[in-house]
């Protein structure tokens, strides 16, 4: 299937794949993080222990990556360094507090809506190897975000806690937003037919429906007031 | 699938299945525990190597 393509789509697939691979191997570096600060904010063990198996995850989906880029480019891609990832920190709040609006930024947010991407991608695979990769990833990426919502509803958030993240969610679904359109506005316009890379209007309308049929109602079902976040996302849609 | 039906598959699979990880139910029972199920029936899955699986779910997950 990789021979019926032209050598600028091998390439572009190629240099998208080894992006990826990086990504992955930075978000592997802040699973690893999110596991200290879930152990030090005493967060539930089921929550640390799905923490754990993520950031191994993580490097596993970098070498997938990695592997499907040397197919595309016809020569093996080196494994090559994250870029330096740190977590924001708020000085304002105790660490417990940060741990959980990371916990609500990477994962009830990021994971849960890339969980959504990929399976769009899923659903423009055809080769059984580029389908496999994807159906692993959504997998992972399914129990990845599942560390967000279990913890959101464990012990360990308090009713204050709660309170702190819906007044946060605006700016939390802002710099998630704008992220993911930034990665978007990086795919080729029409997709890559058959190799997981659907036309990019199609990939923007799966982040918005995850916002509105995942991120949201998720967050109301653990008992966060979506209001604010809710009053935001009409804002930014007129 | 169409999206209509693949979303609640994937809010039930990652919020609902998330949040029982951590929810006693209201009585003292362990929540359910399934590390590996994933909603989407489209998925052509490969058997589950060590998935403990709820079963009331199964009629409306695959499991990888």
């Amino acid at each position: 299937m990789i021979d019926q393509l032209s050598a600028e789509q091998r390439a572009t697939l190629a240099a998208l794949w080894e992006a990826r691979a990086i990504s992955e191997r930075g978000v592997a570096t802040v699973m690893a993080t999110l596991v200290t600060q879930l152990t030090a904010a005493a967060a539930d063990a089921a929550v640390i222990a799905l923490a754990i198996r993520a950031a191994a995850d993580e490097l596993a989906h970098a070498e997938a990556c990695r592997r499907l880029a040397s197919a595309y480019l016809g020569a093996d891609v080196p494994t090559a360094l994250p870029r330096p990832v740190e977590l924001t920190r708020d000085p304002t709040l105790d660490d417990r507090q940060n741990t959980t609006l990371h916990v609500v930024n990477l994962c009830c947010i990021g994971e849960t809506i890339a969980a959504a991407f990929v399976e769009t991608c899923l659903q423009h695979c055809e080769a059984a190897v580029i389908r496999g990769v994807h159906r692993n990833h959504l997998a992972d990426e399914v129990v990845h975000a599942r560390i967000g919502w279990a913890h959101l509803a464990s012990t360990a958030v308090s009713d204050d806690d709660r309170g702190l993240i819906a007044a946060r969610l605006p700016n939390l679904l802002a710099v998630q937003l704008a992220a993911w359109e930034s990665q978007i506005a990086k795919l080729p316009v029409d997709g890559i037919a058959g190799h997981g890379y659907p036309p990019r209007a199609e990939v923007a309308a799966t982040v918005a429906a995850a916002v509105e049929t995942l991120v949201i109602p998720g967050l109301a079902y653990v008992g966060i007031d979506v209001g604010p976040a809710s009053a935001w996302l009409a804002q930014r849609a007129t | 699938m169409a999206p209509t039906e693949r979303i609640p598959r994937l809010f039930r699979a990652i919020v609902v299945l998330g949040a029982s990880l951590t929810t006693n139910c209201g009585d003292s029972a362990p929540p359910p525990v399934d590390a590996h199920v994933v909603a989407d029936a489209t998925i052509d899955a490969p058997a589950p190597k060590d998935a403990l699986v709820d079963a009331d779910l199964v009629d409306t997950v695959i499991i990888l």
